[in-house]
């Protein structure tokens, strides 16, 4: 398996579009749950796997060669994920019943969901959704990698290309006006 | 100070934050599969960076273009069903898309000159939240718009009024160059608000004729819903533009109702 999908990447790096598509094929479905996961909007989330792709068919030449490919793909996606976020401003952008079942439920199983449950959840996130919009944009990155994709710190300070200390203090930083604000919005 | 300590008894504990940013995020989701369109979304980009890589040692580098959104699938989809409805093959017409996070309407304009390419651009609550109908109108406008004005008597007709444009420029430097601003200036600004105003009358004649043509490919009752909803959505629906009808005339002319006429039902349904 490794083997072929090292053919397959080696294949890539030389420009053969098919053996991006057979790589896309093989990883696009996790990239999307992981982008859908960090900005609850399908559309933006599927821009979001088509731009990281895209960003990596760029830089696939340069893919160091026995590297596993789908970290180094994940780390290219949440960093875009996070600019792309960034720059269209989601933040600041309510969070609809639509945007809430899309990034929670899988299809065809929202029969099951009490109406009242899913206002709940929708009112609950937007309380959140609202604090994270008074953080920093640093701030904001560390706390979506750190809940939004379970990254543990040093992960972290690899995709954002911090040292270690920094993702460490920043998040306690975030963590602590967030705690703040939270509390704000409750009173 | 007593305030303070409040204040500081009423933060969330550390656990119950992280509680509700886990709730936020949720947990790890199953594979989500794209349909096969936006691979062909994505292959398609690949042959433009591998061309532009290719024509990079003897080409001037330009500066940066601003990035375009990827066009979503569904659009895509839509795009391509009205297509075939007007009769266009897909490889001859071209959609882009673009958000505008700060707008409140979305744009829709069709070339006239170029490739037959339509350029939509979205606000970015339009772009989570647009109905069925409402995205038909706009892609089926500009699809039609482009095929109006692509006609060889519009183009024509557009080719002759830059041409007096550039000549009324020309004129005016003309007269500068020998101390006669006094005559220049004014033929020159006779010229240029008489090719706006036909500019801006031809657009809008197009506009009309691209209205019939969106009616003949969608169906009147789509096509009536999609231009009232467009209209609920914008804030100012009988504003005109500069060679652009306003949704209510628009409506008025499609449907044969004005904008309160849906604003009352709604009411009245109330």
């Amino acid at each position: 398996m490794t083997t072929c999908e090292d053919t397959l990447i080696e294949r890539a790096a030389h420009r053969d579009q098919e053996a991006f598509r057979q790589l896309w094929e093989a990883h696009h479905a996790t990239a999307m749950a992981a982008a859908l996961r960090l900005c609850h909007q399908r559309a933006l989330a599927e821009e979001i796997t088509q731009g990281a792709f895209l960003l990596a068919w760029r830089g696939l030449p340069r893919f160091k060669k026995g590297c596993p490919f789908r970290p180094w793909l994940m780390r290219i996606l949440y960093r875009h994920a996070l600019d792309v976020m960034e720059k269209q401003r989601t933040y600041l952008r309510p969070l609809s019943l639509d945007d809430v079942l899309a990034s929670e439920v899988p299809t065809g199983s929202h029969d099951h969901l009490e109406q009242g449950d899913v206002q709940e959840r929708v009112a609950e996130r937007e309380v959140v959704r609202r604090a994270l919009a008074q953080l920093s944009t640093e701030q904001r990155r560390v706390i979506a990698l750190r809940y939004g994709a379970d990254l543990t710190e040093v992960d972290i300070a690899q995709v954002l290309g911090w040292p270690v200390g920094t993702v460490k203090s920043r998040l306690n930083r975030a963590r602590a006006r967030l705690r703040v604000l939270l509390s704000e919005e409750e009173r | 100070m007593n305030e303070h300590n409040i204040s500081q008894n009423k933060q969330a504990e550390p656990g119950d934050m992280e509680q509700r940013l886990s709730a936020y995020y949720g947990p790890p989701l199953p594979e989500q599969s794209l349909p096969p369109a936006s691979w062909h979304a994505v292959h398609h980009r690949l042959g433009v960076h591998a061309s532009a890589r290719c024509r990079r040692g003897f080409r001037l580098r330009l500066p940066r273009k601003r990035l375009r959104a990827f066009v979503p699938t569904a659009m895509q989809d839509a795009f391509a069903r009205i297509a075939s409805e007007a009769g266009i093959p897909s490889t001859q017409a071209r959609l882009r898309y673009r958000l505008a996070p700060r707008s409140h309407e979305p744009v829709v304009r069709g070339s006239w000159l170029a490739r037959r390419t339509i350029r939509l651009t979205l606000p970015l609550d339009a772009a989570t939240n647009m109905e069925r109908d409402e995205l038909d109108v706009l892609l089926a406008t500009g699809l039609a718009r482009s095929t109006c004005s692509r006609k060889l008597a519009s183009r024509l007709t557009r080719l002759l009024l830059v041409g007096l444009m550039l000549l009324a420029g020309i004129a005016l430097i003309v007269c500068w160059m020998h101390h006669l601003p006094l005559v220049g200036a004014p033929v020159a600004l006779a010229l240029w608000a008489v090719v706006a105003w036909r500019w801006h009358a031809q657009a809008r004649s197009i506009a009309f004729r691209a209205d019939s043509l969106m009616v003949r490919w969608l169906g009147r009752g789509p096509a009536c819903s999609g231009l009232h909803a467009l209209a609920a959505r914008s804030r100012a629906p009988r504003r005109r533009r500069w060679g652009e009808p306003s949704l209510a005339e628009r409506i008025e002319r499609v449907c044969g109702t004005g904008v309160e006429a849906r604003e009352n039902r709604l009411t009245l349904v109330g």
